[in-house]
């Protein structure tokens, strides 16, 4: 729903973009490429680059990854790479650059180089009509925003208050939807029990 | 052309997709609203995080993941502020109807005093994890050490590292459960460390405050968005309202 609304009030297009989502702790930022994922699925194979581990989790609680996925929490950046040109995929999804650059091994100037080349690659899918989503980290400003703004071609801003998920266009120009009542990654009653 | 010279994008095929995955199984926090928002409690092969102002109830609920953790096996400590009371182990326990001896004897405690000793006991406590039958690794509190002591590149690889074993210690299977303090970015309360700490852990509980004794933890990740419980700060440890 979040995805479709995304689409359908003009916030991103079909396809063909390279999409920053940002967020602070506890925006829910992620659920806009969850739901990209759910609502891409169908149109053919999703790479979801799983560096937080969180989306792995969330399948992990629903018992089953869901066919047409290909998810990775461990690659190094040049094996993100490597993935993303596989090509064929319906969305990439990068979760996320925090994670990214502060968990290859690599010296100081290598991670923002990395990080730099896997983005490039991303927005390289955009030029060939493909889709690709990396979720970042906002403080004041978005995490690396200085070197790594250039990218993207569509930014959004994810916050998540009292009349619910918030989603604000940040570039090109603006705009915003608000989608109330948003749900988790799992419905009540699906996680097991303790054991 | 290009491809028939070898220039360009190598060709690649799409990787198989993964295997099935493993259930997830917990620790019980001792409060069952909070095992509820949780989804069952803290889980094994994560991380886990809890953050909030001083007073809380960051250190009480690590505390008594730790009594409640030995219901299934041995724990690992690392206090990196000296916070650690066995005095009120011994009460969370009793209260809980075990025995409070063989509570703190399941309980292996180590003092971190820099970012590399940090790193250092974890990657020890992942050597130990398997030998020692250890489910649960709490670290209180993971950002401070860092913040302390480095700047700049310094810190960028004391987090790197730090991230990196507890990243170990969860992939080994074991319930990793940390703290973090907060600070105050544009009048709003953020977990501190930022950038290097964001999404660092699987799950993340936010508490505050909510009365005399009784406190609020939000779940603030994407998985229980919107989830929250309230506890009471009791002599017994954190109980159910």
């Amino acid at each position: 729903m979040i995805y479709r609304r995304l689409v359908e009030e003009g916030l991103i297009p079909p396809r063909g973009y390279s999409l920053e989502v940002v967020g602070t702790a506890g925006s829910a930022r992620r659920l806009v490429a969850w739901e990209a994922v759910d609502a891409l699925l169908g149109e053919g194979p999703v790479l979801y680059v799983d560096l937080s581990g969180r989306y792995t989790h969330m399948l992990r609680l629903k018992g089953r990854v869901p066919e047409g996925l290909y998810l990775y929490t461990t690659p190094s950046p040049g094996d993100i790479v490597s993935l993303m040109e596989g090509g064929g995929y319906s969305l990439v999804v990068l979760d996320s650059l925090p994670r990214l650059f502060f968990d290859m091994e690599a010296p100081y100037r290598g991670r923002w180089g990395a990080t730099a080349l896997v983005l490039y690659t991303g927005l390289a899918l955009a030029a060939r009509d493909g889709r690709f989503i990396a979720l970042n980290y906002l403080s004041r400003r978005p995490f690396g925003d200085s070197l790594f703004t250039h990218y993207f071609t569509h930014r959004v801003r994810v916050s998540a208050g009292g009349d619910g998920l918030r989603v604000e266009k940040l570039y090109p120009g603006s705009g915003e939807i608000v989608l109330g009542d948003v749900k988790g990654g799992w419905e009540e009653g699906d996680a097991p029990r303790p054991v | 052309m290009e491809r028939l010279l070898g220039v360009g994008h190598p060709a690649h095929s799409r990787p198989e997709p993964p295997p099935p995955l493993q259930p997830a199984s917990y620790i019980s926090t001792g409060v069952r609203g909070l095992d509820a928002a949780l989804g069952g409690g803290v889980p094994r092969g994560a991380i886990t995080e809890f953050y909030g102002e001083y007073g809380a109830g960051k250190t009480q609920l690590v505390m008594q993941l730790s009594v409640m953790a030995q219901r299934d096996g041995r724990v690992i400590y690392v206090d990196t502020e000296g916070t650690f009371r066995p005095e009120r182990v011994v009460e969370m326990a009793a209260y809980r109807g075990m025995e409070p001896r063989r509570v703190l004897e399941g309980i292996e405690y180590a003092r971190a005093y820099t970012s590399m000793h940090l790193a250092a006991l974890l990657e020890t406590a992942a050597e130990k994890a398997l030998d020692e039958g250890v489910v649960l690794v709490a670290v209180d509190e993971v950002s401070s050490l860092p913040r302390r002591e480095e700047s700049g590149r310094g810190r960028v690889e004391a987090f790197h590292v730090i991230v990196g074993a507890l990243k170990r210690l969860a992939s080994l299977g074991l319930a990793v459960a940390a703290t973090r303090q907060v600070v105050t970015v544009g009048g709003e309360l953020r977990p501190a460390g930022g950038a290097a700490l964001d999404s660092y852990a699987v799950r993340s509980v936010f508490l505050e405050k909510h009365g005399e004794g009784v406190r609020r933890a939000v779940v603030v990740d994407e998985l229980g968005y919107g989830r929250h419980a309230e506890f009471l700060l009791s002599e017994g440890g954190a109980v159910d309202l």
